[in-house]
């Protein structure tokens, strides 16, 4: 028998209504048909670009928003089926770490009382002993120090108040981090400290972590596995060393090589690839209009995330190209 | 001699403390650039990277006092009243900043945000100088300049937004272009495109370009020569292959090692410890003492000096050369 996963996602879509009283009313699909699971005890990486869908997939798997259609199981419950209470219940079991670790961290209260807020929503409130032990333990858990619960935000680096707004999403023993664009705004020597956190409590906790990103490098060096998401839809899934190493979308590939490195001097020589022409977004591959190998095919039928026809070879990748086949060909030839 | 386009001496930044003292923000800050010459200042935040920039802008806040000299084209500009400033900002230097809708104004046209400079400074009039910014617009590349010309910022996309920013300082054809992370808000794919056209105007118009970011990856793209900032310190300058694959100061060691990449079987990534430090709780000594891994007890002792490895290769750092000594 298979494990249920701990977080299923099933043909998740959501649409946001736009235009106003002079433009006529028009609809954003921000989120289209995704599907995906991610694994107990994993760091699921989703990454893309802005306007890809990638926060709008948080705020869903939060339960901060609800679904056009699709549904997100977690432990195999419907979140949007459930009771409001119930749901109340079983968001200790989620939790999210904003990107902004100034704005997301209450200025005029003590760190003790931000990370011990997510205890009040908790049937059985533990006593205040025991929230001052549970808060102590959790700083020194993210590498701060319990003697830090008496101190206001306004006294912490970036990177220490990130780790608090960890320490406060843990402090409820979730399940399952979403953190989007957690590390973002950190210093480079900072941001390596936050990462190795997020592993040490994927390894020693067992914490799940959903880690949204636009930064390539960041979800290869954390990742178990990843999703690359454009324009509201999943196109590449896979183990995140395999993705990264061996592109099965020519999206990811453009990502890849669009992101600065240090090990690059001086420009690319091709250039990189600018977007012509607007397409129908209703028919066929919305990557079409910027894919060096895109075909009649790709105008006129929809890619589907799909396993390769050779993809023995290929464990557990998906991608949503009909020209996947041919991309890895010019791949090995050049 | 030839004089070098931008010439900073003995640069130091102060604020005025609450007591009616004085704190160096920026100490000690040297440098040149020849025209045509490419120059990343990388550093974290509290490096002074940013107030570097304001600095040779002239656009320092009032509770900040500059003392050294900043020789543009042989004028010292710390030394200038603002009507004689007000002409070289803009006309020889042009600033793109990091944030391109907060930079713009919301309520004007991004046409005439662009001809704005030019019917001030040059003396053009709206109807020709709005011309020229449709042709400024198309040499950013943006997709049908003439009609983006007429709308307001709102309706633009990121990249599309700081294409009007580098337009702006662009109608001045100024000498000397400081880029102030001018790609960190936008995505990867739209930052390689507005890297290279910065790369394109400044090959075909001979402009000098400062580019600050936190970045090494985008330093390396763009820049033959590198300075890397700590804390208000110069820690080391050199040609950026030098810098980023032979560095001489732990600093930049730890960046390097910092960048983040895949590790083998699940290790760790390699941090350097701490935090950067606010400029009023600096470490005695060197500025990086407290965090460095290579640190010697006459770490703590004086402030190293800043030292000239090779021609064109400068080091603060004790360590450095002793460490290459065999």
């Amino acid at each position: 028998m298979i494990e249920t996963p701990l977080l299923d996602i099933r043909d998740l879509s959501r649409d946001y209504a736009g235009g106003g009283p002079f433009t006529g009313r028009h609809v954003t699909r921000a989120l289209d048909a995704v599907s995906m699971t991610v694994q107990r005890g994993t760091i699921h990486g989703i990454v893309g670009e802005s306007g890809c869908g990638k926060s709008t997939l948080a705020r869903l798997v939060m339960a901060l928003d609800r679904p056009t259609s699709g549904r997100v199981l977690f432990e195999g419950e419907d979140l949007f089926a459930l009771p409001a209470r119930a749901l109340k219940r079983r968001r200790r079991d989620f939790q999210m770490v904003f990107q902004d670790p100034f704005g997301s961290l209450d200025p005029r209260q003590t760190v003790g009382r931000i990370v011990a807020e997510p205890l009040h929503v908790l049937d059985g409130k533990p006593g205040r002993a025991e929230c001052r032990d549970r808060v102590a333990a959790m700083l020194e858990a993210v590498g701060l120090s319990a003697d830090h619960a008496a101190r206001y935000p306004h006294a912490f680096s970036g990177g220490q108040r990130q780790r608090i707004a960890i320490a406060r999403a843990l402090i409820t023993e979730p399940k399952l981090v979403v953190a989007d664009e957690a590390v973002s705004a950190l210093d480079l020597s900072v941001q390596a400290q936050v990462l190795n956190l997020l592993m040490d409590l994927r390894d020693r906790r067992g914490v799940t972590i959903l880690f949204i990103t636009h930064n390539l490098a960041v979800v290869d060096a954390v990742a178990d596995r990843v999703g690359v998401m454009y324009r509201g839809r999943l196109v590449e899934s896979g183990p995140a060393q395999a993705v990264f190493a061996r592109p099965l979308h020519p999206y990811t590939r453009l990502l890849a090589e669009a992101e600065p490195d240090v090990t690059r001097f001086g420009r690319p020589d091709r250039a990189p690839l600018t977007v012509s022409t607007a397409i129908d977004l209703d028919v066929g591959c919305s990557f079409r209009n910027r894919c060096p190998l895109a075909v009649a095919r790709c105008s006129t039928e929809r890619p589907d995330l799909r396993v390769l026809r050779d993809g023995a070879d290929m464990p557990d990748r998906q991608t949503a190209c009909h020209r996947a086949e041919v991309l890895l060909e010019t791949e090995t030839a050049g | 001699m030839d004089e070098p386009l931008l010439r900073i001496e003995d640069l130091a930044i102060f604020i005025d403390g609450p007591d009616g003292g004085r704190q160096a923000i920026v100490a000690d800050m040297a440098l040149t650039l020849a025209a045509g010459e490419t120059l990343g200042i990388v550093g974290e935040s509290g490096s002074g990277k940013s107030l570097l920039s304001l600095a040779v802008m002239g656009l320092l806040p009032a509770a900040v006092h500059a003392t050294g000299r900043i020789l543009l084209e042989g004028r010292n500009l710390l030394a200038m009243g603002d009507d004689a400033l007000c002409s070289v900002r803009g006309r020889r230097i042009g600033m793109i900043f990091q944030e391109p809708l907060t930079a713009l104004n919301p309520a004007m046209t991004v046409g005439d945000q662009i001809a704005e400079g030019m019917v001030i400074q040059q003396g053009l009039s709206w109807r020709a100088a709005r011309q020229e910014a449709i042709v400024l617009l198309d040499r950013v590349r943006m997709p049908d300049a003439a009609r983006l010309s007429k709308t307001y910022p709102h309706a633009l996309s990121g990249g599309q937004r700081q294409r009007v920013g580098i337009a702006i300082a662009l109608a001045m054809k100024p000498a000397l272009m400081i880029a102030d992370e001018p790609t960190t808000a936008l995505d990867v794919t739209v930052q390689a495109e507005v890297l290279d056209i910065l790369d394109d105007l400044r090959r075909d118009a001979g402009m000098a370009l400062i580019l600050v970011s936190h970045d090494l990856g985008v330093i390396a793209r763009m820049c033959a020569r590198t300075l890397v900032l700590y804390a208000g310190r110069r820690m080391e300058e050199g040609a950026t292959r030098d810098v980023l694959t032979k560095p001489l100061n732990p600093y930049t060691r730890g960046l390097l090692r910092a960048v983040p990449r895949r590790q083998p079987e699940g290790g760790r990534l390699q941090t350097i410890p701490g935090t950067v430090p606010s400029f009023a709780a600096r470490p005695a000594g060197c500025c990086f003492s407290d965090r460095c891994p290579d640190r010697i007890d006459a770490c703590h002792a004086d402030e190293p000096p800043w030292t000239r490895a090779t021609p064109g290769r400068g080091v603060r750092c004790i360590r450095a050369h002793g460490e290459r000594a065999p």
